[in-house]
């Protein structure tokens, strides 16, 4: 039988190697389906997941069992640590969507916030299949074939659907006319 | 704001996925749920509502979805695949075949009978794949195997086998059984669950055309080959000829002779030279004439002091059947039997009918009398001024199993005569005789006549008149209107 969620939380909490082990056994899978995306290289895919190990470890005391599954807590962590690794490609800061980026004005971190918690409504006035599908695409990275694939479509309908879902979110968003500064 | 300016705003703005976003993003979880259920489909059969062709159709159709996803990722999937494959050809192949009068025909081919026997292994190969497709999965992620529920459900299959093999009809195994496939399905979709993270190693084969347009296309093909079975396939090949008038002067004495003694000269003019040779020296003839209803008539209701009473008024009656008996010269005493009908009006659709036939030694009260030679007869219509004639597509015993009321079942034989009728001729007609001559003194000489018509070409699967009728019995349904008539007479 697989190990529950809570008995490998309780196994890396403990800080016991065991955990580890057991997290790349039961999600090992999952965690390569999140970063092969972003990071094609099978090279950068096996140091992103000891990055994704590293952070597990270090942050699981962090994780709290209310605000989601364990699931979806590492879906986060092995995405933003792919993304990481991704840049360390090319000269750019790490990811942190939360902070404003430096040198912002007030105002324009105002906007920004405002921009942020407009599309979060828009996202979520989506259906969860139109959800997953914008996710699939914009935040796990997922190419459009494979998409396809996934979802037995053909890459002309993905695009034809994401072309649709944009149009609406842009509506939502305030139209083609605000500037997106 | 740009597509661009969208796009980036979507991939630094997106919050963490929510748990149900995170479930529903998965490469294998629809493919191995659209499996599952299809194979759940597949086995149980429910025979009514057409449930028995609806729900394997759809199982089928998800079972193909499914191993399409999955067919480039190992051999086991791949093999599940070509099986799903045929088994929708083959099930399309029946289903276009029940839109037509032939499948029942086709059942009995060589063709048809590699197809059952193919059918027979179908379940267990698209088991065994599915389970060196699971373990596969399995291996490559690393992950311990479990297929125990597929070993499950190919040890299912082989109780159920061999229970068909020993024709096993009891209610005590069949319920163990059904509960026992719950449980496997039960099993396999929790299985299904448990293999959830194994399965983000599955990479889905890429489509050149989606699933919708493959469900489309499959039932658009299904329902296209289904609409030329109902319209072009629908009636029997009959051999129609002009019919030729010969002057043999024989024949005209045998004619005059009848028709002094009273035999009907509507059915004079249809008999064959062979029937009419077998009346020579007719001493004496009987005919009852009687007009049928072949529709649902009207209801008239008549209110008097006493009482309300509602009847069935048929104002049309389209089916005219001609019965005579026909006392032949010489000894012992022999008769020849003629049921001879015609349409008088038009029936509204002409797809297949029958006539079943109780002949005069039919059944254990007709011990007086024993048929003492062929049947035989034709079909006739005029068109143009002309008369045209068919033999019958066919005319002889068929036997068939029948349900008893008792339970359990019995093979029953009857004479039955099957012919089709082009649509818009005029006078539609034909008729069956046959010789019986007296065995016994004292019995009434009764031969009966069920004229079997299928009043609408809209049933599924579609049976002719021929497949409806049972030996045996005379009855009537929404589609097959069965009128009886019978000539009666104490020698």
């Amino acid at each position: 039988m697989p190990m529950q969620d809570k008995d490998l939380l309780a196994l890396l909490r403990q800080k016991d190697p065991a955990g580890l082990e057991a997290l790349l056994l039961h999600y090992g899978p999952f965690l390569r389906y999140i970063i092969s995306p972003i990071l094609p290289d099978p090279r950068d895919q096996e140091e992103c997941l000891s990055d994704i190990s590293m952070g597990v470890w270090e942050k699981c005391g962090s994780f709290q069992e209310d605000r989601g599954t364990l699931k979806s807590w590492l879906a986060a962590v092995a995405r933003n640590a792919a993304l990481n690794r991704a840049r360390t490609h090319r000269p750019a800061e790490e990811l942190s969507p939360d902070l404003p980026a430096p040198g912002e004005a007030p105002e324009e971190q105002v906007l920004r916030q405002e921009r942020l918690d407009a599309l979060a409504r828009a996202i979520s006035s989506l259906t969860p299949g139109e959800k997953a599908l914008i996710y699939r695409r914009y935040y796990f990275m997922q190419p459009v074939a494979q998409i396809a694939g996934e979802l037995g479509m053909t890459p002309r309908a993905v695009e034809g659907r994401l072309y649709r879902l944009k149009k609406r979110l842009r509506k939502a968003l305030g139209g083609d006319g605000i500037d997106g500064s | 704001m740009s597509d661009q300016d969208l796009e980036e705003l979507l991939q630094l703005g997106l919050l963490p996925p929510a748990d149900p976003v995170v479930s529903e993003i998965t490469p294998w979880r629809k493919a191995v749920n659209r499996v599952l259920i299809g194979l759940a489909l597949n086995t149980v059969t429910f025979h009514f509502l057409n449930l028995d062709y609806i729900l394997p159709g759809i199982g089928i159709l998800l079972m193909l979805l499914g191993f399409r996803a999955l067919r480039r990722e190992n051999r086991g999937f791949r093999l599940c695949w070509f099986v799903t494959l045929f088994r929708a050809a083959d099930f399309i192949l029946w289903v276009v075949l029940s839109a037509t009068i032939w499948r029942t025909a086709f059942s009995e081919t060589v063709p048809a009978l590699v197809l059952n026997v193919c059918n027979l292994l179908v379940p267990f190969v698209l088991a065994l794949g599915l389970r060196d497709g699971l373990r596969a999965v399995h291996r490559k992620a690393g992950v311990p195997v479990q297929t125990k529920g597929v070993t499950a459900l190919i040890l299912w299959y082989l109780a159920v086998c061999a229970l068909g093999l020993v024709q096993y009809n009891g209610l005590i195994l069949s319920g163990i059984l059904v509960l026992a496939f719950v449980f496997i399905i039960r099993s396999l979709y929790r299985l299904s669950f448990a293999l959830d993270e194994a399965g983000y190693v599955i990479q889905p084969a890429p489509r050149r055309c989606s699933d919708r347009a493959v469900v489309l296309a499959l039932l658009a093909f299904t329902a296209a080959g289904m609409a030329m079975g109902y319209l072009f396939f629908d009636k029997y090949p009959m051999h129609w000829t002009e019919t030729i008038q010969t002057e043999r002067q024989d024949l005209t004495e045998i004619r005059e002779n009848l028709q002094d003694l009273g035999f009907p000269e509507v059915v004079l003019q249809d008999l064959k030279e062979a029937d009419l040779e077998a009346c020579a020296g007719a001493q004496y003839v009987y005919t009852v004439q009687k007009d049928h209803p072949v529709n649902d008539g009207r209801q008239a209701t008549t209110v008097t002091e006493d009482s309300t009473v509602i009847d069935t008024v048929y104002d049309t009656k389209e089916l005219r059947i001609t019965s005579a008996a026909v006392l032949l010269a010489g000894e012992p005493e022999e008769w020849r039997i003629f049921h001879h009908f015609e349409w008088v009006e038009d029936p509204g659709f002409f797809g297949t009918d029958a006539l079943q036939l109780w002949p005069a030694d039919y059944g254990s009260l007709s011990v007086g009398w024993m048929v003492t030679g062929d049947y035989t007869g034709q079909v006739l219509y005029d068109a143009d001024g002309k008369s045209y004639v068919s033999p019958y597509y066919s005319l002889g015993s068929v036997s068939k199993e029948t349900e008893s009321f008792l339970g359990g079942s019995y093979v029953a034989t009857d004479v039955f005569a099957a012919f089709s009728f082009p649509a818009g001729k005029d006078r539609c007609r034909g008729y069956v005789t046959y010789p019986a001559a007296k065995v016994m003194d004292g019995c009434i000489l009764s031969s009966n006549l069920n004229f079997i018509h299928q009043q609408s070409r809209w049933r599924f699967p579609v049976q002719s008149a021929l497949e409806f009728g049972q030996p045996g019995v005379f009855y009537s349904d929404k589609n097959y209107i069965a009128v009886q008539d019978d000539i009666l007479l104490q020698p």
